[in-house]
């Protein structure tokens, strides 16, 4: 999977009876979830964002990707984490919008590339929080930086188009198609599209193997197994039109202008009709 | 000086600060095994009073991973509210000196300069490691055992008494917590982690007459060296001219740093 070619596209669709296969088991394995059970998302989903905030708080010019990467995961494993859907990435300057990356090794951090004062980085990371994943990225600049405050105006305003995307009578393909036409019209790069599949967004399911120990890295096998236990591209929102956009989605716009880049990732809940960005939700609720 | 209890990932760690004149970089003091940052104390008063300082406790960082390490030290470094931006020099003592170099691989951009006291950092402990050096490291040795680090830490097999019979010039309090770190150390001598260098100029100070370093030929060094009377500890002593040294040193270091700037 790392060796593969970032430009290189995988159409799994062609092999026969693929699509069908992975659309029946898609359908047995969907789940509604109830208010109890996203509030454990949410809880998930916090304690990454805090975590991510602390480290990205605490780097200094020097540091390099794999170390920001590595503090991550401790961090995390220090509040209880055990497991991970996605070990911790760390990108760097120009990195940030993956320039010069050829393979999906080269999107993994690095040990020889360092922060520098005037550099944007992105980190991004998914714990399995007591078996329940969230998948955080969030971008950050070290110093004030008017570039990446504009691209950051733009991230805003495509994060606020998103739930009205979910909301109308659209497809998973045109909501792909809508969120990378409003990259492109803003004249900036997308970047997700350059993703495994160029995923945008990725359901997140409780997981009880996430106490078995995980020896893959960066994707846990959990994450493998439980994707493709799923029905793979089913479970992903990458340009192909999928049975049902119902979910708890982690969705990640990723852009950039050429030379910075920036992201965020965060979990958006579509059930019922309904739509709702799993972190106003509980943060609205107020004491739960 | 200042002691100070700052809140780190909710527990509570102690360092000492001492505030310099704005514009100035941070000191950041390293002591050795079996010390704790107390050792500093006429070191500190001794050094240039433009510098901030800071002084913190190995056994905080001890018995960690090498990332957690990492992340407590950038966490302490942060609330001390000290103003990094001006630059760091690190001084370190023995043990100190081998967790500076992994240590300084957090701060890289910030490091103006590193001085070891009776110290070497790890690049140079390892071009080291064929020569008397060995036999003067005995210890580190014996402190690869798990039950035996234990046993020190918690004071069992009588660990101070021990030790003040062997290292009779040591003055000042006992802490044994930072033993953890002669597993990593060790480990990074005999190659089986890659080894940090700092970044910076790097000076030694080495006693004549101490009993756990050998006085390597300069072709094994990093930087410049100078050597001084007296043993291990003698470089505390209120009346040492390792402080004298220390200071002319990061003098020099901060001129040579004005003129690369301008």
């Amino acid at each position: 999977m790392l060796n593969l070619k970032i430009d290189e596209k995988i159409n799994l669709s062609s092999v026969p009876g693929f699509e069908f296969f992975q659309k029946e088991l898609n359908k047995r394995r969907q789940k509604k979830y109830s208010d109890k059970e996203l509030l454990r998302f949410y809880i998930s989903q916090r304690l990454t964002i805090d975590s991510i905030n602390e480290v990205a708080n605490l780097l200094r010019p020097g540091i390099s990707e794999l170390d920001a990467a590595k503090m991550l995961d401790t961090l995390l494993k220090k509040k209880g984490v055990r497991h991970f859907l996605h070990h911790s990435f760390a990108w760097f300057g120009e990195r940030t919008c993956f320039n010069g990356m050829v393979s999906y090794k080269d999107t993994l951090p690095r040990g020889d590339i360092y922060l520098r004062e005037d550099d944007c980085f992105i980190l991004d990371t998914a714990p399995y929080v007591k078996g329940v994943p969230s998948d955080v990225g969030l971008g950050f600049c070290y110093s004030k930086d008017i570039q990446f405050e504009k691209l950051n105006k733009n991230l805003v305003e495509i994060k606020k188009e998103i739930p009205t995307l979910f909301t109308g009578e659209l497809n998973s393909k045109e909501i792909y198609q809508r969120i990378a036409d409003s990259i492109i019209n803003k004249d900036l790069k997308n970047v997700h599209e350059l993703y495994p599949f160029g995923v945008l967004a990725h359901r997140l399911h409780h997981s009880t193997l996430s106490r078995l120990p995980s020896f893959l890295k960066p994707f846990s096998w959990q994450a493998y197994l439980d994707i493709l236990s799923r029905g793979f591209l089913e479970e992903t929102i990458s340009g192909n039109n999928i049975n049902s956009i119902d979910g708890v989605w982690a969705i990640e716009p990723h852009i950039s202008d050429g030379k910075i880049g920036t992201k965020f990732e965060e979990i958006i809940v579509v059930q019922d009709g309904e739509v709702f960005w799993l972190d106003e939700y509980f943060s609205n609720k107020g004491s739960f | 000086m200042e002691i100070k209890n700052l809140n780190i990932f909710g527990k509570n760690k102690k360092v000492f600060i001492k505030r310099g004149n704005q514009g100035n970089p941070v000191v950041i003091l390293f002591h050795g095994f079996p010390d704790n940052f107390f050792i500093w104390k006429n070191v500190s008063a001794g050094v240039d009073e433009r510098y901030y300082q800071l002084g913190i406790n190995l056994s905080d960082l001890a018995g960690v991973s090498l990332n957690e390490a990492k992340l407590i030290f950038l966490s302490l470094l942060k609330n001390s509210g000290l103003p990094l931006d001006n630059g760091i020099y690190f001084v370190g003592h023995d043990i100190g000196g081998p967790v500076m170099s992994y240590l300084g691989d957090v701060v890289k951009n910030d490091i103006r300069g590193s001085i070891f006291l009776n110290s070497l950092d790890l690049d140079s402990y390892r071009k080291n490691i064929i020569s008397k050096q060995v036999f003067k490291s005995w210890y580190a040795i014996v402190f690869q055992l798990s039950p035996y680090r234990w046993a020190i830490k918690n004071n069992l097999l009588f660990g101070k008494q021990l030790f003040k019979k062997l290292a009779n010039s040591h003055k000042g309090e006992i802490d044994f917590g930072s033993i953890d770190f002669y597993k990593l150390f060790f480990n990074s001598l005999i190659g089986i982690r890659n080894i940090p260098t700092l970044r910076g100029p790097v000076f030694y100070i080495l006693s004549k007459d101490d009993p756990y370093i050998k006085i390597p030929s300069r072709k094994y060094l990093n930087g410049d060296i100078t050597v001084v009377r007296g043993d291990h500890w003698s470089v505390f002593f209120d009346d040492s001219i390792s402080i004298r040294i220390i200071n002319k040193k990061l003098k020099s270091w901060d001129l040579d740093y004005a003129k690369l700037k301008n």
